[in-house]
């Protein structure tokens, strides 16, 4: 029991607990990777220090230019030259320097104290950029005092340079940890959604083998029910053959003992008379015999050729040819059909009048011959059928289902010599043709047999 | 009929106003491939010809400084519209105090609210900063924008725009 108890939760873990698991992996790996791709994005963004190495250049090029003006204006005061102008431009770069990121970079550089130092110096002497000439020693002054800030931009460009590479370096690091991290995560996706996969084909191959033991089933209990059908087809053929069979072969069975008997006794006549009888039941057993033989030969040998004809047609005539065959012709029959409707079918004659005579030969057999039969052709949907309706003794409500099934005869008519095959012949025959038959009926009023055949096109 | 006849009014009074504010010293020249010049060819826009024109307020944060901060102008579209651009024209070279020169692809200012900023948080650019005149995108509202190709466009100490 311990044992059997494992193995439903191994079981249990293998079916659901590890598929529920991958999915969950792969949920968690897809956001990983999702969150990752997304800091990779922002961080390409991020392009704050690319501007400083320029920042620094145009103060080192503006220093460099006012210089270059200050000198030339000190060898020939009447130049153009503007030199207070270049200070302004200067001056533009010193407070950009001291503004946001820029200056983050020159505290962080260390530079910051002395660039501060520089600029007030700078500052200071700003006058001297609005004179028109310069003392030699206010000229040594400003070129000193600019090529020590020059120096500085100098060392600050540098840095600039270095910062900006270090932190692409650190860059291109971080994304490319990051890559290898998706990377990693990608083959995570890839063997769970392999696992999911995987047990997806494993649960298509359950369905599948449940699908094939559902139809081996079904084809098993259609085997049954055709086994149970044989059985019930033997069980009817018996009950069909005591009842058919016995009472000739009680007949032959009589007069054979009162032959042996008292035939000593007996007249001519009456042994002939008895000799007879017999004959006559053994030609009745012979009948019948050869009726269930030939139900079997026509239904599997029956070649169908189907092809358009007119029921109506049909019908008058095999009714011409059934009043000339047959003592029966003080039987009235009726036949009623509207001019209106077509009565063109699609369906084999040859088949279709023997189904009609069967239905005709059973309204006069078990109806009384004082008794009309009515013939109707009417149209139904896509069908015209043939209606023979007697007003015999009926069938009872529980024999309707029956009624069509081999050897099947109702206790009902166990006084009328038969066998259960005609119906079950006349079924077989309407569907070889596409066809079908109804039955309509009740207990001492009379039956409706019908035959219906689709309606040519 | 009678529209023309105001738009024929209207046109000599525009150049008019154009022509007597280029008295004052001249913050920005634009020249090139426009329809209504008012000095050689070239149209001058000086501060109070600036402060003239319709005000347009913009919020962003910048490459160079911390925070958001609050830019005060005019519209370039505005004045282009002002001035008449011809219609080959598709780039506009921008030029500053310091000889920087950039070319700018024409559709920025109609694509987006590019303004040509005199104020910074109701501070008055200066020369020796970043002004008089700075081009400014609206930087914060368009994710576009914050691409870096478009940072080296915000042309500060501007003095010139030619059309071409």
């Amino acid at each position: 029991m311990i044992h059997t108890g494992s193995f439903f939760r191994k079981k249990t873990v293998i079916r659901y607990v590890l598929p529920l698991l991958a999915i969950v992996v792969l949920i968690v790996l897809l956001t990983v990777a999702l969150l990752r791709l997304a800091t990779i994005q922002r961080e390409m963004r991020h392009n704050t220090n690319a501007n400083m190495v320029w920042v620094v250049y145009y103060a080192h090029l503006e220093t460099m230019r006012l210089t270059d003006v200050v000198q030339k204006k000190a060898l020939n005061p009447e130049l153009s030259d503007d030199p207070f102008f270049r200070y302004q431009m200067l001056l533009s770069r010193l407070n950009l320097l001291q503004d946001g990121p820029q200056a983050r970079f020159l505290e962080a550089a260390e530079l910051m104290p002395e660039f501060k130092k520089s600029v007030t110096s700078i500052q200071k002497i700003e006058s001297l950029f609005q004179k028109k000439t310069l003392h030699t020693t206010e000229l040594s002054e400003v070129q000193s005092l600019l090529s020590d800030f020059s120096a500085l931009m100098l060392k600050a460009s540098t840095e600039a340079m270095t910062t900006q590479w270090n932190e692409l370096g650190d860059g291109i690091d971080r994304n490319r940890n990051a890559v290898l991290a998706i990377i990693f995560i990608l083959i995570g996706i890839l063997l769970s959604s392999l696992f999911i996969s995987a047990q997806l084909l494993v649960a298509l191959k359950k369905i599948r083998n449940n699908e094939r033991v559902k139809q081996r089933e079904a084809e098993l209990k259609r085997q049954l029910e055709h086994e149970k059908k044989i059985s019930e087809l033997h069980r009817s053929f018996g009950t069909m053959v005591s009842h058919q069979f016995r009472t000739p072969l009680a007949i032959i069975d009589a007069s054979m003992q009162r032959l042996l008997r008292a035939s000593h006794r007996m007249s001519t006549e009456d042994i002939k008379y008895r000799a007879l009888k017999a004959k006559e039941a053994t030609e009745r057993l012979t009948h019948l015999i050869e009726s269930i033989l030939h139900a079997d030969q026509l239904v599997e040998q029956t070649h169908i050729r189907l092809q358009s004809f007119c029921l109506l047609e049909l019908t008058l005539q095999l009714l011409e040819e059934h009043y000339a065959s047959t003592d029966n012709s003080s039987r009235i029959i009726f036949l009623s059909h509207n001019k209106k409707i077509k009565t063109q079918v699609m369906g084999d004659p040859i088949l279709s009048t023997q189904i009609i005579i069967n239905f005709i030969s059973n309204a006069e057999k078990y109806s009384t011959a004082c008794t009309p039969i009515t013939i109707s052709i009417k149209q139904n949907n896509n069908q015209v059928c043939c209606n023979i309706t007697d007003l015999g003794r009926g069938i009872a409500a529980d024999d309707l289902d029956s009624i069509f099934q081999r050897y099947f005869r109702s206790n009902a008519v166990s006084d009328v010599a038969g066998t259960g095959i005609g119906l079950y012949v006349a079924a077989e025959l309407a569907a070889l043709q596409q066809g079908e038959v109804h039955v309509e009926s009740e207990l001492g009023v009379g039956s409706t047999f019908t035959l219906c055949l689709p309606a040519a096109p | 009929m009678l529209r023309m006849s105001i738009f024929a009014l209207l046109l000599p009074i525009c150049f008019i106003s154009l022509k007597a504010s280029a008295k004052d010293s001249t913050l920005l020249i634009i020249s090139g491939a426009i329809e209504r010049p008012n000095i050689n060819n070239e149209a001058h826009f000086s501060r109070t010809m600036l402060e003239n024109m319709p005000k347009k307020t913009l919020h962003t944060s910048t490459l160079v400084t911390d925070g958001v901060k609050r830019f005060d102008g005019v519209l370039v579209r505005d004045l282009l519209e002002k001035l008449g651009v011809n219609k080959n024209a598709s780039q506009v070279e921008a030029s500053a105090l310091n000889d920087y020169k950039i070319s700018i692809p024409l559709a920025d200012f109609y694509d987006y609210d590019v303004l040509l900023a005199t104020h910074m948080d109701a501070v008055e650019l200066l020369s020796t900063d970043k002004g008089p005149l700075w081009l400014v995108y609206p930087r914060d509202s368009q994710r576009i924008l914050q691409d870096i190709r478009y940072d080296y466009r915000w042309v500060w100490q501007l003095n010139r725009l030619h059309l071409r």
